[in-house]
């Protein structure tokens, strides 16, 4: 997203690539030239001194130090692009021309000095050609051939007609040909053939190594803004996808992709439950004024109507655009152009996400991908965070009907027992024993009631996965069952059955559990042992932990359960034939919530049974860690 | 030895009746009123010895509101209350911190047996 958003490119301030290369050239060249200038002097001294030939060698040096001089100034000039950058009067190309020129001039002047069109030097003329093609346009090459040719051509004319000195340099050619018009002709024919073709075979080769560079520079700048958005897409969805809290889902992709697409802002806006109406769930980047201007009505807004459809609409002039419903408040806002991607869930559209932009035609191609993508991910979170609202909300309104009921059905019944309550118990005067017996029929009745309704309440609840009953916590086994034995002393011994509770083991039994499920589920197992065990007989409770496990054995010598009922008695409302007909009073739940308990909490419970002698449950607890490990270190001290 | 009067606040008459019938045979003058509003004026008209408050009450203003009231209000802030509800100990007690600012003594489970009413009743008043 290089262009979106930002009213100044980052390519447009600093110097493109291709001048980059020239200013780099430049410096290279100038480079040289302190070669060049040194080679020429000491060239100069070789030829005088060394070998001896007859040559102007103060005016040959004079030039070398010349060229010296002028690369001073390209040298200052070269270092001030660099500095300033492309800006003004220093652009890179005056400077390439003029150092060009420049040389050609110098080349010129050495020729002449050096024996005009027998000189050596005028081979010099093919690299200067090659520098001018792979730093200048194509046209600037071939006017710096051009001007090489008339140059040396006048050189080597005004040298024939005399107009300018000769300078002969002896030993290198026995006679002179420099008046000689077949050698010119041809000397000339040949340079300038020789100038033209390199000129022509060096463009072309600059051609296309300048059409390759720019293509690889488009490629590497489309892969970077690619990469740059894959990123940004990826650590986006990264984000948006680590909460399930519907508002910081949509605050989070609101926040990121205003940033991603460097756009003066974002909304996400959602459908109402009637289709009809889109209202604003997220903003990041736009003030108050702008975004509580009013809902997006969907059959007003022909642009939202085509988002929702599953387009990507852009608007790349808002002031042109006839279609906005709030196109005036949009241009208060500083907005000109907007792009709109649709929130598609599985089942339909949930919304619409749209990006501002402060400019007009801000968005790119790379954008409306950038922006499709950005909805499809984002949907994705937006509806699982809805689906978990939901399922909370589902939870919550499950929870709040089981209150519900149990206060319904609870209150009514608990007014009935209180009011049967006071006529049993003589507040409302004295009653005959007629009177009594009814009253107290009435009672047990209600009482059975009672326990039925709770009973159903404990299992809906528990199957219900809720917890009405408190929080878990580690309990100690050990003191639960004592306090439950505890409770049952009085009324076991008045149906003259001996109660014994046997602890083994560690004296601290640690279980995670509601304090009031677990005092259920032993109360459960203790008081059928009771219920179902005629007088005179006994009931042993025994707790032991052993290897990570409690161990709850509750054993009776009571009538037993047939073969047959074992496998339903752990079912809703089943009471073996037995049981019935012995025992009234029973709903057919106990054990059911007791088995339901034991297994929501990582236990398990077994029973084994002989009709007429007895029966006896087994539950096996998991007993939690930490505090298994404590007791023992505290059983060791 | 005085009689203690006690103020029933419950919008359930059967309940109240019930309530009224064991508090009198046992000697105590009881009040009454269905909702927190006609309870507040009460207790301002003739201070009770103590309030047995509803929690759920289906009025403007239930047990809980009408306790906070008492408790801003200097005059009956430390009259004691016994809170009467449907809901099971653990829930009540989320509900009803009892390290809180109100002055509630005691709380009793509907149904109510009348000796526990009664006991109840005779702790919070000692």
């Amino acid at each position: 997203m290089a262009t979106a958003g930002t009213p100044l490119a980052p390519t447009l301030t600093s110097p493109r690539p291709v001048e980059s290369e020239l200013v780099i050239s430049l410096g290279w060249l100038a480079g040289l030239r302190w070669i060049a200038s040194a080679a020429v002097i000491v060239g100069t001294w070789v030829a005088g001194a060394l070998l001896r030939l007859t040559i102007p060698s103060i005016p040959l040096a004079g030039i070398g130090f010349v060229i010296g001089l002028y690369n001073i100034g390209f040298t200052v000039w070269h270092r001030r692009i660099r500095r300033v950058g492309n800006a003004g009067d220093t652009h890179p190309y005056a400077l390439a021309r003029l150092q060009i020129a420049a040389d050609w001039l110098a080349i010129a002047a050495l020729a002449h000095l050096s024996g005009g069109v027998e000189s050596p030097v005028i081979f010099y003329c093919v690299f200067h050609t090659i520098l001018a093609a792979l730093l200048l346009s194509e046209r600037d090459t071939y006017i710096a051939a051009t001007a090489a040719v008339v140059l040396l051509g006048g050189v080597a004319a005004l040298e024939a007609w005399g107009i300018l000195p000769h300078y002969h340099v002896p030993g290198l050619y026995a006679i002179e040909h420099y008046r000689q018009s077949l050698y010119l002709t041809s000397t000339f024919l040949f340079f300038t053939s020789t100038i033209f073709v390199s000129a022509y075979l060096t463009t072309r080769i600059t051609r296309r190594l300048r059409a390759r560079e720019a293509e690889m520079m488009r490629l590497s700048e489309s892969l970077r803004t690619a990469y740059r958005q894959l990123q940004t897409v990826y650590a986006s969805a990264r984000d948006v996808t680590s909460t399930l809290e519907l508002q910081e889902v949509l605050d989070r992709l609101t926040k990121s992709t205003t940033e991603a697409a460097d756009a003066k802002g974002c909304t996400i806006r959602l459908l109402h439950e009637t289709g009809t109406q889109l209202r604003l769930a997220s903003s990041y980047g736009l003030r108050e004024e702008y975004l509580h201007k009013g809902n997006l009505v969907v059959d007003q807004n022909p642009l939202v109507c085509q988002a929702l459809s599953g387009e990507i609409v852009a608007v790349p002039d808002v002031a042109a655009e006839g279609r906005l419903q709030f196109g005036t408040e949009a241009i208060a806002e500083g907005i000109r152009s907007t792009l709109t991607a649709p929130l598609m869930g599985k089942t339909g559209p949930l919304g619409i996400i749209r990006i501002y932009c402060e400019r007009v035609h801000c968005f790119s191609q790379e954008d409306r991908e950038f922006i499709a993508s950005v909805a499809s991910h984002g949907s994705i979170a937006i509806e699982n965070a809805m689906a978990y609202e939901a399922m909370q909300n589902l939870e919550e309104s499950k929870r709040k009907f089981v209150l519900l009921v149990t206060h319904e059905l609870r209150s009514p019944l608990a007014v009935v027992r209180s009011l049967l309550g006071t006529l049993s118990g003589g507040y409302a005067g004295r009653l005959t024993d007629l009177q009594q017996e009814v009253v107290d029929r009435a009672r047990r009745r209600t009482d059975f009631l009672q326990t039925l309704i709770d009973d159903l309440l404990n299992l809906a609840a528990g199957k219900a996965g809720l917890r009405i009953t408190g929080e878990t916590a580690e309990l100690d086994l050990h003191e639960v069952l004592a306090t439950v034995s505890e409770r049952f002393a009085v009324p076991a011994s008045d149906r003259g059955i001996r109660l014994e509770t046997n602890y083994v083991g560690p004296t601290s039994v640690p279980v995670t559990a509601t304090a009031e499920e677990l005092d259920r589920a032993v109360t459960n197992l203790i008081s059928n042992a009771i219920k179902y065990t005629p007088q005179g007989g006994a009931v042993s409770v025994t707790l032991e932990a052993r290897s990570g496990r409690a161990y709850l054995e509750v054993r009776d010598t009571g009538i037993g359960i047939p073969q047959e009922s074992l496998d339903h008695l752990f079912e809703e409302f089943y009471r073996a034939p037995n049981a019935k007909s012995q025992v009234s009073q029973g709903t057919g739940l106990g054990l059911v919530i007791t088995k339901d308990i034991i297994t929501r909490y990582g236990g398990t419970i077994r029973v084994s049974s002989t009709e007429g002698v007895g029966t006896t449950f087994t539950v096996i607890l998991p007993v939690s860690r930490d505090r298994t490990n404590r007791s023992l270190t505290t059983g060791r001290d | 030895m005085d009689t203690k009067t006690i103020l029933i606040v419950d919008d359930d008459a059967d309940l109240t009746l019930a309530n009224r019938l064991v508090l009198e045979s046992a000697g105590y003058a009881v009040e009454e009123a269905a909702d927190g509003a006609t309870a507040l004026k009460k207790m301002r008209a003739n201070k009770p010895d103590l309030v047995l408050m509803d929690v759920m009450m289906a009025t403007p203003m239930d047990g809980y509101h009408t306790v906070q009231q008492m408790a801003h209000d200097n005059d009956l802030s430390g009259i004691p209350i016994l809170m009467i509800s449907a809901v099971t100990a653990s829930e009540y007690a989320a509900q009803f911190p009892t390290t809180g600012p109100l002055p509630i003594r005691d709380f009793i489970a509907k149904p109510v047996a009348p000796e526990a009413l009664l006991k109840k009743i005779q702790r919070c008043l000692r």
